[in-house]
């Protein structure tokens, strides 16, 4: 019997589906790997989306023009996510995709502002990073310069339009040979040994493959007939349960930052596209219903340009990802807010994963076993920095306090036990942030260490407040050189496609 | 202005020594007042002699000149360890300090290996890693600095006299203010509220009071196990060897720059050259052999006469359930003991001492030892997940054999491991697949030479590979190949190297030689 694993047929026809898809068969090409995508919806997907820098990555896996994708996609780009109203009514943090100031050493910058604080002097981290200044001004320039300088201390991603991105991932995946077969999954048929062996299509037709990637959504079309293993539930962190989404006509100049401000059962956010901008308001049906989060929404979006639709999802994640041939990315495998704005991040994590540990034959060894524990592991971490966000924050109010007090999960208390004892942030083996992000997000919480670590205290000490004062100046200086935003997006839709520096 | 913490270090074999170097290096007199008890009647240990290339980092931390050091301790250069007998008699392998081949693109070169392998077009893959086959001609040679060269392809250790260690480092930290006593200790104070460690009570009846305890007086564990009774977590079911019998002999042919450990009928036998003498050992599982005759297996395998009757050790593989307890933190054999099989214990010596003046505070100096749960949590969860990442390595060693002629190897091939290595090793039996992490010791090249090493072959390789044609394999592997044998071949001998860099007899000792431990001279 022939048990290699050579036809992969994909279900669903959302995002992750087509980046799989392309990235499955360019990698696995000369294996004879033959990708079909069962062109299905994705239940759940959202209508816009905020990307983390690594779609970047993706695009170049998949062999997308910057240019081409700006265009096609409406995309913006994104520097960061401005948090507002979770602490003080008025105020305000970024989580930019760049740093704050300068290693001092080896010793990274924020230890300096930590200290400061301490003292008495508490700085806004945003006065010495080029990235936070950028997305407050409504700048925007690729990362460029050498090495350190602090020209290249940052990255992006991007907002873009769901349904012109797919439409564009689609393309690109036929372009590398992927099979589409449109049509809704009426049933699953299991093989004798319960793996699966075919989706029978409403029109009748059995796709058949060996692996099966459920790229479906929420609702795990393929997974959830071979999981009877209760989900793992994060609701009494996140209690969040509702998405409430339209489009508004687009800002005269908009900031490459996604606006979120919190409401009084959740957040609501604006995501500018280039020719519309994506707002909503994410919140929890028990301390909200539908109708009041609507109004909600329009007393400060005032006019929406669509009508609103609402989207239910479960925070949480399964306790397995991969079962028998099947595996789950995106929606059907993890449902969380999108806060962070890592879902894509996360699906795309577990992809990397799997081209890895790409099965040999239906039998395996240890593949699966080893997926389910990294990209748990990946899913665990973006749980905890999103539930980090409601537990240090300080807006009162019902919803507040039960998102605040849950007891958080031991992998964040650890965490912020470090932090709160001594400022250290320790990264785990797989986690979907570095320093940098959590950096962003505990400052801008106003969490404040009991002390700084010795060692730290002494390296920043060295650093004078002349010098620190020329780094706000230089950083300054940066900023407003760099061409507005949305000068930049007009430029950069104007370039014809293929040219030289489309892709840079 | 507060008082200095008062910092007592109860021990001085290598785990006193290195603390009290580091701490006395990194903290200024009104910070902390460091005090090192040790008794001259009880000894040290004195047995571990080869190092990682990790130290460096330390020694660099630290300031320690390590040219000085070398001529100081009648050190030699460690590319890596041999490891003769160990999946089969008549076996040996190199693990080495570097990395076999460079990847392409997303994968690993050995996957790359494999395949050409399989066709019969790729030579051993030892060759594709300029350490070994620098260790197997007895060659050596610093790294170069530029990442391109593939001189920079690899790291060394030390190989040292650990007495001439403990006495080096004794020099280093009383020259930077660390007060030394000679005294034993009788007796331990607790306090009543707390149950922290006050003072300790020496044998001519003096009291030293302190803030802060560093536990370093080996195996007994005075302060951590028989004041506090943290508890011991034995990993003897995977370890088996319990025992040792050490015995240095005359040097006798080449200078190896590499450690050798040759697995025999009962355990493991090493040899680490050093200039002045080889340091051998025996170490094995008193279930398995007498303590008679395993001195006398060694002695009859030693390369050189004899210098020294036999020593004999005892000791338990395992991890004190918490490092960091009240007050005291152990560190060296008091806080753990894996064997010395991959050369960790110095290691993990360093990677304690380290970590604990990483996570100590403004704060908890200032207070006077009040030292925030959090941080002594978040050591203890570090050192567990240090001391678990080199178990799993090590048992990998005595697991991954096809050796029957033994009752150790019988017992050993056929153990139920941690399920965490069960999985590692499904994985690379499978696909070559080495589950990999971002902290801890060994990384995937030392997981590779283990596994190719003791036989454990997988069954295929990462499927990107086919990617790469034919000619490009042939190609890049050759290269690679050339590269290293021209490498090595411009590198000097080993001993040819170490009489100009660092030679014992031409470099005096800068201060007196402490009396203690007297050094020995080459004869
Ligand atoms: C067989 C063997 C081989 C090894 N090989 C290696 C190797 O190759 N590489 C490696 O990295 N490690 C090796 N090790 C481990 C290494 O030897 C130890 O980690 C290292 O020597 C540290 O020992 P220590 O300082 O903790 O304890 P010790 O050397 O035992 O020192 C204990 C100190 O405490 C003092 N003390 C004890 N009781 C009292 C008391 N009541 N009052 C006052 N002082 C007291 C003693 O005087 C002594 O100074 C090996 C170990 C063994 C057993």
């Amino acid at each position: 019997m022939n048990t290699a694993v050579k036809n992969v047929v994909i279900a669903g026809g959302g995002s992750i589906a087509w980046i799989a898809a392309s990235a499955l068969r360019r990698t696995l090409k000369s294996n004879g790997v033959e990708v079909t995508v069962v062109d299905s919806p994705e239940a759940g997907a959202p209508a816009a989306r905020w990307t983390l820098p690594s779609q970047r990555g993706a695009h170049a896996q998949i062999a997308l023009n910057e240019a081409d994708f700006m265009r096609q996609a409406e995309a913006t780009y994104r520097l960061g996510s401005e948090i507002r109203a979770w602490q003080t009514p008025n105020g305000g943090f970024l989580i930019a995709h760049g740093d704050i100031g300068a290693p001092i050493d080896v010793t990274p910058f924020y230890k300096y502002l930590l200290s400061r604080a301490m003292q008495g002097n508490a700085e806004n981290p945003e006065m010495y990073s080029v990235v936070a200044g950028a997305a407050r001004m409504g700048r925007f320039a690729r990362p460029m310069g050498a090495g350190n300088d602090l020209s290249a201390s940052f990255t992006y991603g991007y907002h873009l339009d769901e349904r012109a991105y797919v439409m564009m991932l689609r393309a690109q995946a036929e372009k590398f040979g992927v099979r589409v077969v449109p049509g809704r999954i009426a049933a699953v048929d299991r093989r004798e040994d319960g793996d699966i062996e075919s989706l029978t299509l409403d029109d009748g037709q059995a796709v058949t493959g060996d692996l099966f990637l459920d790229c479906t959504g929420a609702t795990g079309e393929l997974i959830s007939r071979l999981d009877d293993a209760p989900r793992l539930d994060w609701a009494h962190w996140l209690p969040c349960d509702r998405r409430l989404t339209a489009f508004m006509p687009p800002s005269a100049e908009p900031a490459a930052l996604t606006r979120i401000l919190a409401s009084d059962a959740g957040w609501l956010f604006q995501a500018p596209l280039a020719r519309a901008n994506f707002v909503g308001h994410v919140y929890s049906s028990a301390h909200l219903t539908d109708e009041g989060a609507l109004q909600v929404l329009l007393r400060i979006a005032g006019q929406l340009g669509t009508p609103p639709e609402i989207t239910r999802f479960n925070s949480g994640r399964r306790a397995k990802f991969w079962l028998r041939n099947c595996i789950a990315l995106g929606g059907s495998a993890v449902q969380i807010e999108p806060l962070a704005g890592a879902d894509l991040h996360l699906a795309q994590l577990g992809l990397a994963t799997l081209l890895e540990l790409y099965p040999l034959d239906r039998r395996g060894g240890g593949e699966a076993q080893e997926f389910n524990r990294v990209v748990g592991e990946y899913a665990d971490s973006l749980r905890d920095f999103t539930v980090a966000h409601y537990r240090l924050s300080k807006r009162p109010g019902a919803f507040w306090d039960t998102a605040r007090t849950a007891e958080p999960p031991e992998t964040l208390a650890v965490k912020l036990d470090l932090y709160g004892a001594g400022g250290r942030i320790d990264i785990r083996d797989h986690e979907v942030f570095e320093e940098g992000e959590w950096v962003w997000l505990l400052m801008g919480s106003g969490l404040m260490p009991r002390a700084l670590e010795w060692q730290i205290a002494r390296a920043v000490s060295g650093l004078k407040s002349q010098q620190a004062s020329e780094l706000r100046d230089y950083v300054a200086r940066l900023v407003t050189s760099m061409p507005r935003h949305i000068d930049f997006l007009h430029r950069v839709r104007s370039t014809p496609a293929n040219a030289p520096g489309a892709n840079a | 202005m507060t008082a200095p913490l008062r910092l007592v270090i109860v021990g001085g074999g290598t785990a006193g020594w290195m603390t009290a170097a580091a701490f006395a290096s990194t903290f200024r007199a009104d910070q902390m007042r460091i005090r090192l008890i040790e008794s001259s009647e009880i000894g040290i240990v004195g047995v571990g002699e080869a190092t990682l290339p990790h130290i460096r980092f330390f020694n660099k931390r630290i300031g320690i000149d390590e040219q000085e050091l070398m001529a100081r301790t009648q050190a030699t250069f460690k590319l890596g360890i041999e490891f003769c007998d160990w999946g089969r008699v008549g076996d040996s392998y190199v693990h080495p300090f570097g990395a076999f081949g460079t990847r392409a693109g997303p994968v690993p070169f050995h996957h790359l290996w494999l395949r050409q392998a399989r066709e019969g077009k790729a030579k051993p893959i030892e060759e594709y890693s300029l350490p070994i086959v620098a260790a197997r001609q007895n060659k050596f040679a610093l790294p170069a600095e530029n990442k391109d060269d593939i001189m920079s392809t690899f790291g060394f250790a030390f190989q040292f006299d650990a007495s001439l260690y403990a006495a080096y480092l004794r020099t280093f930290a009383e020259q930077r203010g660390v007060v030394r006593t000679d005294g034993k200790i009788i007796d331990v104070k607790l306090r009543g509220d707390d149950g922290r460690v006050e003072s300790v009570k020496l044998s001519d009846g003096s009291d030293v009071t302190g803030d802060l305890f560093i536990d370093c007086s080996g195996f007994r564990g005075l302060l951590i196990e028989q004041a506090l009774k943290t508890g011991y977590d034995p990993w003897t079911k995977w370890l088996p060897c319990d025992r040792a019998v050490a015995m240095p002999c005359e040097n006798a042919g080449r200078l190896t720059p590499y450690t050798r450990a040759t697995a025999r009928e009962a355990g493991w036998q090493w040899r680490i050259p050093l200039q002045h003498r080889m340091g051998n050992g025996y170490v094995y599982g008193s279930e398995f052999i007498g303590d008679d005759e395993a001195a006398a297996r060694l002695s009859s395998r030693l390369d050189g006469k004899a210098l020294a009757e036999p020593r004999f050790l005892r000791f338990t593989a395992g991890r004190r359930r918490r490092t960091w307890n009240r007050n005291v933190v152990a560190i060296g054999l008091a806080g753990g003991f894996l064997e010395p099989l991959e050369s960790t214990s110095i290691h993990l010596i360093q990677v304690a001492i380290t970590t604990l003046i990483d996570y100590l505070t403004e704060q908890s100096l200032a207070d006077g030892g009040d030292f925030d749960p959090r941080i002594v949590d978040g050591f203890n969860r570090w050192i567990e997940m240090e001391y678990d990442r080199v178990r799993d390595f090590l048992i990998l060693h005595y697991h991954a054999t096809e050796r029957d002629d033994a009752p150790i190897w019988n017992y050993c091939r056929n153990m139920q491991i941690p399920d965490s290595l069960a999985h590692k090793m499904e994985l690379f039996r499978h696909r070559a697949h080495v589950v990999t992490y971002k902290d801890g010791l060994f990384l995937e090249p030392s997981w590779l030479a283990v596994y190719f090493g003791q036989r454990v072959m997988p069954e295929a390789y990462d499927p990107r590979v086919a990617a790469w044609s034919d000619e490009e394999l042939t190609k890049w592997l050759g290269t690679m190949h050339a590269r290293i044998a021209e490498g090595v071949m411009r590198m000097p001998a080993h001993e040819e190297f170490l009489a100009q860099y660092c030679p014992a007899s031409a470099m005096p000792p800068k201060s007196e030689m402490p009396t203690m431990i007297a050094a020995k001279r080459p004869s």
